[in-house]
């Protein structure tokens, strides 16, 4: 029992960065891609291919045609990060030169299939369907752990990714970068007036995306230990979007949260029904109800998610030069902060 | 040109854009020199707007060109003009709605290439509070000068029209350009807050801008322009002072009388 609970949460914290990548390109950018999962596919395949050492050739390892680098995990990693990155500065640059929004949709389905495609022929290097597999518990060879405490090991690593995924994320999102992107989001046409080359940012929160999905890809495959075609699709985009939407888009603790409800709580839920009827089968049909059910009960009565959007909010009294006079005609409506000097610092907040 | 006189700011020459069978803007020619302020009046539908889309390369023009500080800038994005030292406010308001209006003069404040991802995660903290508190100050003081202070905490999407009119206008002081294509600031500002709008453009041009300002009140016009560019149905129609111009048969033409009224 405490194993299967250590799975889930492992597989809870990977699927959560991997939320907080998509929150990247539809939560600041806006924009729906679907070729998301192609990101996570490119980073678990590029770090089995660097990670995997030369197959024996014996017919229980059918990997010969594995390049045999035999590298570390976390260089590994990074460069399966890097790779997502470089996919996605391609695909959106194909993607993002024109801007509708249908048309990137359809680029990045395009993009994901193809490459579904691609991965499944039996080629040399990935394995067609069979996928790459074999890997070695990353790390384990200095950790000598048992096959207990490493679980523990990788979900703590995992846990770690996770805040670290999130704290970068935090911090781009806060920054000029961040609030380019968002008025980009929130009116280009104005962004564009105000010197923001929609093109290049747009491509760069895209890439940032791609990078983050990859790195979750890359974490997932070295848990699994194996990675295959059948492990990402379409389906897999749309939960993920789901967690994004419940959340809270652009909210990072929000997609996290609900990243958990809907990946890791929503299935474990539904395994109960099964034993409440005689059907077996029912559990995961009432997942994806009540996930998509979700979705449209969300959207309707609170678009912005259990989360909403974070804005800057400003707690000083103003700058030093401000000495407060009372103005001739005041619009102001009764604000929060108005005038009252809570503290010395300026803070982003979330919204009550 | 003539001896002695500087080049000018700007130089538009034959500028065209027709949407379908309407000619917005049909063979339009003016010049702006540094340091003035010029009125652009004509009637509804003249192509005013249209004009300034054009000149921030918001729209392309059908032929055409535009001098600015030297460059050709017609057909460029409009990133690239807004970094030459042009910017417009709009007429019809676009903040960003789901900002707060702190973070949408934040936004108008030139980024000069310092919105990247590697500054993101490089910059020590401790500089990016101190540059994040120096830009919160100058957005703060803008916010104040247009009675936007009390409001800098709200979504922009919850201002009054009037408001966002303010937040517009508050945008473009930030960005201290060469050259401010001003298109209505003032449609929709209670009497009071015009009045802080025309100093705003006063200080705009006392700060070295050069501004071109559309708008329909034209006693407010002759107060503040050093002269006025009439157009009419896409073209430049006459140029020169307001008091010269209010004899002039077309001006008198396109605007029925304003003239006389204002
Ligand atoms: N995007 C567009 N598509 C089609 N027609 C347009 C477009 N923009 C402007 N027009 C037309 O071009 C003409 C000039 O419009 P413009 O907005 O430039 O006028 P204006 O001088 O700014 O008028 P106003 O004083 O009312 O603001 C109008 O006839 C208008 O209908
Ligand atoms: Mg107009």
């Amino acid at each position: 029992m405490i194993q299967y609970t250590v799975t889930v949460c492992t597989v809870g914290a990977i699927t959560a960065i991997l939320v907080l990548g998509v929150n990247v390109s539809w939560g600041w950018v806006g924009q729906i891609d679907l070729a998301y999962y192609a990101y996570v596919a490119i980073g678990a395949y590029a770090a089995m291919v660097l990670e995997l050492p030369r197959a024996h050739p014996s017919p229980t390892t059918p990997n010969s045609y594995i390049l045999g680098l035999h590298w570390p995990f976390i260089p590994s990693v990074l460069v399966a990060t890097a790779v997502g990155a470089a996919a996605a500065l391609v695909v959106g640059t194909i993607a993002l030169r024109r801007l509708r929004g249908d048309y990137i949709a359809i680029i990045t389905a395009c993009t994901a299939l193809m490459l579904t495609a691609v991965t499944s022929v039996d080629n040399h290097l990935l394995g067609g369907y069979i996928g790459v597999y074999g890997l070695a518990e990353p790390l384990n060879t200095a950790l000598h752990l048992g096959p207990t405490g490493y679980s523990y090991f990788y979900l703590g690593l995992c846990i770690f990714c996770l805040l670290l995924a999130y704290l970068v994320l935090e911090r781009i999102y806060k920054s000029p970068f961040g609030r380019s992107l968002r008025a980009v989001r929130e009116n280009d046409t104005a962004a564009a007036a105000f010197g923001r080359n929609l093109f290049w940012l747009r491509l760069r929160g895209y890439a940032l995306g791609g990078a983050v999905g990859a790195f979750g890809g890359a974490l997932f495959a070295n848990y699994l230990l194996a990675w295959n075609p059948a492990s990402w699709s379409l389906t897999e985009v749309t939960l993920l979007i789901a967690g994004v939407v419940v959340g809270g888009q652009a909210n990072s603790r929000g997609v996290i949260i609900g990243s958990v409800l809907i990946e890791s709580a929503l299935p474990q839920i539904s395994q109960l029904f099964p034993l409440l009827t005689s059907n077996s089968t029912i559990g995961p049909s009432i997942a994806s109800i009540l996930g998509a059910g979700g979705i449209i009960v969300m959207l309707r009565f609170r678009p912005g998610g259990i989360l909403r959007e974070r804005r800057a909010i400003d707690r000083t009294g103003g700058p030093e030069s401000l000495v407060p006079h009372v103005p001739a005609v005041s619009f102001a409506r009764p604000t929060t902060a108005t005038g009252v000097a809570v503290g010395t610092s300026s803070e982003v907040e979330r919204d009550a | 040109m003539h001896d002695g006189a500087p080049a000018p700011l700007l130089e538009v020459r034959g500028l065209r854009k027709h949407f379908g069978g309407v000619k917005a803007v049909d063979g339009c020619d003016f010049e702006v020199r540094a340091g003035e302020m010029v009125g652009l009046i004509g009637p509804n539908g003249a192509g005013k707007s249209t004009v300034v889309e054009l000149l921030s390369g918001l729209l392309k023009p059908d032929a055409g060109t535009v001098l600015f500080d030297g460059r050709a800038i017609q057909g460029l994005p409009p990133h690239r003009i807004f970094a030459a030292g042009l910017s417009r406010c709009f007429q019809l308001a676009k903040p960003w709605p789901r900002l707060s209006v702190l973070e949408n003069l934040l936004i108008a404040i030139p980024p000069e290439g310092k919105d990247t991802i590697w500054r993101a995660l490089l910059t020590p903290p401790s500089r990016v509070r101190a540059a994040e508190r120096a830009a919160r100050d100058r957005a703060l003081a803008i916010a104040e000068q247009y009675r936007l202070y009390p409001l800098r905490n709200d979504y922009a999407y919850t201002l009054s029209g009037g408001q966002r009119r303010l937040l517009e206008f508050a945008r473009i002081a930030l960005t201290r350009p060469k050259l401010a294509l001003l298109d209505e600031p003032m449609a929709g500002v209670n009497p009071v807050l015009q009045v802080e709008i025309e100093r705003g453009i006063r200080n705009l041009v006392e700060d070295g801008t050069t501004v071109l300002l559309i708008e329909h009140n034209l006693g407010f016009v002759e107060r503040i322009c050093d002269r006025v560019i009439v157009m009419v149905e896409g073209r430049v129609a006459a140029t020169g002072s307001l008091a010269e111009l209010r004899d002039n048969p077309i001006v008198q033409d396109a605007y029925l009388g304003v003239v006389g009224a204002a």
